[in-house]
């Protein structure tokens, strides 16, 4: 299930790149799976065609869709990429920011823990 | 002389359904939407509601009291002409005590969630029984028209064109093309429009809930309404089929008006009653309580009130959508932001408007 905020501060097609790539992660869709169409998206989520699109470029990108006109977007063979040297930098801060919020509302150190964990279990239990 | 009394209590009897139909919609609609004003979900058994609900229904037991007797006048004298200007009044009246209701709602508006869910699914929008489905309705008509083809010289020279209430004939014409594929034409673009109204309803239209048991219950809505559509359609095609043909058809089976009179009220009726049954807001629609525990903020159909205009014409540039759910009422509208919906409407008025501009011809001519 896809979900997304309109009143999040996040831009709502990177909403929709972040959902989707969680579901890919997760190995809901194997290669060669289809995705829906960027029209039946967009008429789904209330939004623009071409953010959906954005969205969809963005994955694409990032190697995990192959776009075709008139065909939609195919799911492609997608192998884990190397450790990159910035990467833990790029995470790091808006994972802390996160805490940091979330300790801020209350919420234990040990929930969160437990959260953060089963999360990375549940999408390693997938593809990567 | 005075057409059959089936025919002169159908007036009656539509002006009661749709009295029928105004007291229960406010209750069909989701809790969250008011007089399609989206209220928290509460509000419509709180005492505010309750008491605008009662206004409401005032007004329309007085426009009712005021026109139903006038309906019944109009079934038993020879005033039958009156009847739709009657049942004209009868809604417009139903309307009036809806905005007015609407106008007392809206200084209690919430705004919508702001989140919007979608199935990541390909594929799951289908209309029933598919295209082979769909396209029956099409090829009765064009089976039809090949059948008159093949028999141009058995039909007769003159056709009728108009029967009178008592069902005798009264107007002919000269065969030709026009006048004999006549009737397929007409059937043609109301099937279309109608098709691709069933096309909207599986591709166009967005579900307020992607999943769930909501959404299990949607879906469930979606496919009985577009069997029921389904439906009209064939029985759109065998009327218009048997209109087409019957100039070749033996005396007993070239009759009856009093049918063709009847079956739209029939099918119109049995439409209301089972989406009724099934309930736009009723079991589709879960109870305000566990609403309000599963969304901080009311569901409604995430679309803005701003948008609606007069609470029944949804416009929306943003909308992708071409059709969503009726705010009040049963079953989905149109969003007159696009141009598609223009276009649906465009084909559905065709016979109305064909068939008036053949009049107005007609009289020209004379």
């Amino acid at each position: 299930m896809l979900r997304i905020d309109l009143a999040s501060r996040v831009p709502v097609y990177e909403q929709i790149a972040n959902g989707l790539r969680a579901e890919l992660v997760a190995g809901r869709f194997g290669p060669g799976d289809r995705l829906p169409t960027v029209r039946a998206l967009a008429i789904d989520l209330g939004v623009h065609h071409n953010t959906v699109a954005q969205a969809y470029r963005q994955l694409a990108e990032e190697g995990w869709l192959e776009l075709k006109r008139h065909r939609g977007a195919t799911v492609r063979e997608r192998h884990r990429p190397s450790n990159r040297p910035d990467g833990p930098e790029t995470f790091a801060r808006p994972l802390r920011e996160l805490l940091a919020k979330a300790l801020a509302q209350g919420l234990s150190r040990q929930m969160l823990i437990r959260e953060l964990m089963d999360s990375v279990h549940r999408l390693e239990g997938g593809v990567l | 002389m005075n057409p059959p009394l089936i025919v002169r209590i159908m007036p009656l009897a539509m002006g009661i359904l749709a009295a029928l139909v105004h007291w229960f919609i406010p209750r069909l609609t989701r809790p969250d939407l008011y007089f399609a004003v989206t209220v928290a979900p509460g509000f419509r058994d709180s005492t505010e509601g309750r008491s605008i609900l009662r206004r409401y229904r005032l007004e329309v037991i007085g426009v009712s009291a005021l026109a139903l007797p006038l309906l019944a006048a109009c079934s038993l004298t020879r005033a039958l002409a009156l009847a739709p200007l009657l049942i004209l009044l009868l809604l417009g009246g139903c309307f009036g005590a809806f905005y007015r209701a609407r106008r007392l709602v809206l200084p209690h508006a919430v705004s919508p969630t702001t989140v919007r869910e979608a199935q990541v699914t390909h594929g799951n929008r289908r209309i029933p029984g598919g295209w082979v489905i769909a396209s029956g309705p099409f090829v009765l008509l064009a089976a039809c028209a090949g059948y008159l083809r093949t028999h141009w010289s058995r039909i007769p020279a003159r056709l009728v064109m108009h029967w009178g209430a008592r069902g005798q004939p009264d107007r002919w014409a000269a065969r030709s093309a026009g006048v004999v594929f006549f009737p397929l034409l007409i059937a043609a673009a109301v099937l279309l429009g109608m098709t691709l109204i069933l096309y909207g309803i599986a591709h166009w239209l967005r579900p307020i809930y992607a999943g769930g048991p909501q959404g299990a219950r949607e879906s469930r809505f979606r496919r009985t309404i577009s069997t029921l559509l389904l439906a009209v359609e064939y029985c759109i095609a065998l009327l218009f089929s048997w209109i087409a043909i019957r100039p070749l058809l033996p005396d007993p089976y070239q009759y009856p008006p009093a049918a063709i009179a009847i079956l739209p009220g029939l099918i119109a009726v049995a439409m209301v009653a089972i989406l009724m049954w099934l309930g736009q807001g009723g079991s589709r629609t879960p109870p305000a309580q566990r609403l309000q525990s599963e969304s901080p903020k009311p569901v409604g159909d995430r679309t803005d009130d701003r948008c609606w205009k007069l609470g029944v014409f949804y416009f929306n540039r943003d909308d992708p959508s071409v059709m969503v759910e009726k705010r009040f009422g049963i079953g989905y509208t149109m969003n007159f932001a696009h141009p598609l919906a223009w276009a649906i409407l465009l084909l559905l008025l065709l016979v109305p408007i064909a068939i008036t501009t053949s009049i107005l011809l007609r009289h020209a001519v004379r």
